[in-house]
């Protein structure tokens, strides 16, 4: 879709680099090699062919005497000049004419020079500095100077067609080793690519599926380990995420249809003064709940976002608690549940009165609603901590306790009421605890249900 | 016809209650899954309203366990959750029709009469038996060219007797299907009723409608015989 790198292309490319880089340097070191072996047989071939004329060479009392053998005809020229120590030409071959061959001096034995020919041709001499035979065994024969020089078109063309099948087998290996890698690489990274299949295949209606690891390279074991894991944890929070979305719809719409049928049927037929003022009181109720759970679940939401800023004051806990209990004072009177404040008019807290009041108001809304008909609740300030509410049950069963903060959780406990108070409450108090560097936990024994709000290590 | 209310938000229970008894409907209604799985399997009802999420025995598994034992009575779930799959798994225990919350009253009463008429295997709205005709939409009778007025009891009476048109009914069982379980099977509250629906649909005519038959019970139709 992007013009971004690719794995394959990238390995490949390295790879294929790497192969030529060590073939390229293979080749010119073999090419080298193999091209001076060729030089330094030609020469010594150059050298035998001018010793053998050297051994033709004579001294005698009359001098020097040096009969070069006759050219063989149809071949390319090659050229022989032979002069004395004191620079006299004393032979020379027939394919100079008019020419000459350059003369040097130097010691005794053999040295090899690139050279022109007198044709015009690139060639290869050797200078070859000797003593003749000496026949007249007087006095030592002064050495000769003897230069043969060949055209070099033979060896040229062997090293020019070992240059071209050096190219040529090394553009073929190049070909081939670029296509075995890519051929190689796209059939190890399939397991990548299928896995990328597979992944896209998955969407937030298939996170119960996993990655299978079975038969997959020991590379990917790793990654597909860890991406199991991600969809294990995603697949968790979806889930947590629908259920409470649910809960949410079932918590507002039951009271709303509740509402909406409660209105309908009054609307049904002519009503009594009485039966409206009782219908408009019930109507009325059910909105003020669905009030309190709309806010309490933007409040939960904000908090969960981490959006609400924490206004630190000196806080009567007293006081509060007689505010927060004044709106359930009336319900806890009907259900015939008797209601203490035994906390000590001089604990405050440095901490938000509004949060603390959401926490407070909460635990007492629960403890109002669910306390057994003829109960007592009780609120204490605790040593070491900031207070309790408890009150006379009924306790709440162990497998249940774990349960009870979560968000919308439905036990029979929780739902003994109208149904409407639903689970939030709890979950709220205990999220406002935290953001309040607070703990809230519960404690059940039969006939005692306490509920602590507690200091934690960070609070101030 | 009798309805059971399996619904625990008790606002919504009681305004369904009142709702349908004006409508003419015999109510039992209860909060919980073990009381209403007990209505279910005590009672003949001729529809079911039931809520999914409640405590104690869940609205599924008591759909579960009824259609288990075999009991038809039409089903008709309330669910606050409107995906697919909530209102699909409904279905697949055994439901015949969802209504999602909140709902109009009319939408409701309108799928009870319609799961009703299904009951009955009647096809319309519309009841005819000889001159009699009764519109089970807007509750209203005629005999010829008369409006008959009726009290809810009694059109509740009528209106169960003609779904059974041409067939015995016994005392019982328009006990179990038009009084709820508050009344009292045996108190003279039926010969009552039966006898106001004499007077209004068959007095002074000369085809009579309403048959009874000694020690087996009523019967609806043009031919005493039957």
């Amino acid at each position: 879709m992007s013009a971004r790198w690719s794995l394959r292309s990238r390995l490949a490319g390295a790879v294929v680099l790497a192969t030529s880089a060590v073939l390229v340097v293979l080749a010119v070191v073999l090419y080298a090699m193999v091209r001076r072996t060729a030089w330094h047989q030609h020469d010594e071939a150059l050298r035998a062919r001018a010793q053998a004329l050297a051994a033709i060479a004579e001294h005698d009392d009359e001098g020097y005497e040096m009969p070069l053998p006759p050219e063989p005809v149809g071949q390319p020229s090659s050229y022989v000049e032979v002069w004395t120590q004191a620079g006299e030409v004393l032979a020379r071959s027939n394919s100079l004419r008019d020419a000459d061959l350059a003369r040097r001096d130097g010691p005794l034995g053999a040295e090899f020079l690139d050279a022109t020919l007198p044709d015009g041709r690139a060639g290869r001499a050797v200078v070859l500095r000797f003593r003749p035979r000496d026949e007249a065994r007087v006095a030592r024969a002064a050495p000769l100077t003897l230069v043969l020089a060949e055209g070099t078109e033979p060896i040229d063309e062997a090293v020019a067609s070992l240059r071209v099948w050096f190219l040529g087998l090394g553009g073929v290996a190049l070909t081939l080793i670029a296509l075995v890698t890519a051929w190689s690489l796209g059939r190890g990274l399939r397991p990548l690519t299928d896995l990328a299949a597979q992944i896209d295949e998955i969407d937030d209606r298939r996170l119960a599926t996993r990655l299978p690891s079975d038969g997959q390279p020991a590379e990917l074991e790793v990654p597909i380990r860890k991406l199991n894991e991600l969809l294990a944890r995603l697949d968790a929070s979806f889930l947590r995420e629908r259920q409470f979305t649910g809960d949410v719809s079932h918590e507002l719409r039951t009271p709303l249809a509740g509402l909406r049928t409660l209105l309908e049927v009054t609307a049904l037929a002519e009503r009594s003064v009485p039966e409206y003022g009782a219908a408009i009181a019930s109507a009325l109720a059910v909105v003020v709940q669905l009030g309190t759970l709309v806010e309490n679940l933007i409040a939960l939401v904000r908090l969960e976002a981490g959006h609400l800023p924490i206004e630190v004051e000196r806080v009567g806990v007293r006081a509060l608690v007689d505010e927060c209990w004044a709106p359930y004072a009336a319900i806890a009177a009907e259900r015939k549940v008797r209601f203490a404040n035994a906390v000590h008019a001089d604990l405050t807290l440095q901490t938000d009165r509004e949060k603390l009041r959401v926490v407070v108001a909460n635990l007492l809304a629960n403890a109002a609603e669910y306390t057994e008909v003829g109960g007592w609740i009780e609120v204490q300030g605790i040593p070491g901590g900031v207070l309790e509410v408890i009150d006379s049950g009924p306790s709440i069963p162990d497998e249940q306790v774990g349960h009870l903060f979560e968000r919308l959780w439905r036990g029979d406990v929780a739902r003994a009421g109208t149904g409407a108070h639903c689970g939030i409450g709890l979950a709220l108090a205990r999220a406002v605890c935290a953001h309040l560097s607070l703990s809230l936990t519960v404690a059940s024994t039969p006939g005692r249900v306490a509920f602590r709000i507690g200091r934690t290590a960070l609070t101030a | 016809m009798r309805v059971l209310v399996v619904e625990d938000y008790l606002l919504l229970r009681e305004s369904l209650v009142s709702g349908l008894q004006q409508l003419g409907y015999a109510v039992d209604a209860t909060g919980d899954g073990l009381d209403g799985l007990w209505y279910a399997e005590n009672h003949p009802y001729d529809v079911m309203i039931l809520d999914l999420m409640l405590p104690k025995l869940g609205g599924l598994e008591l759909l579960r366990r009824v259609r288990a034992a075999g009991n038809t009575v039409p089903v008709l779930v309330l669910t606050a959750k409107d995906a697919v799959e909530d209102r699909v798994v409904g279905l697949d225990h055994g439901a015949d029709d969802y209504l999602v919350k909140p709902f109009a009253f009319n939408e409701l009463a309108a799928r009870l009469r319609a799961l009703v008429r299904r009951r009955y295997d009647r096809e319309g709205t519309l009841i005819r038996i000889a001159d009699l005709e009764i519109d089970t939409l807007k509750r209203r009778v005629r005999r010829g060219d008369d409006v008959v007025a009726l009290s809810a009891r009694e059109y509740a009476l009528l209106e169960y007797l003609a779904n059974r048109a041409g067939h015995v009914v016994t005392r019982t069982e328009i006990w179990d299907h038009v009084y709820d379980a508050a009344g009292e099977p045996w108190s003279n509250v039926l010969d009552v009723h039966i006898s106001h629906l004499r007077r209004k649909i068959d007095h002074g005519r000369a085809l009579k409608l309403i048959h009874t038959r000694r020690g087996l019970g009523y019967l609806l139709g043009e031919h005493e015989d039957e």
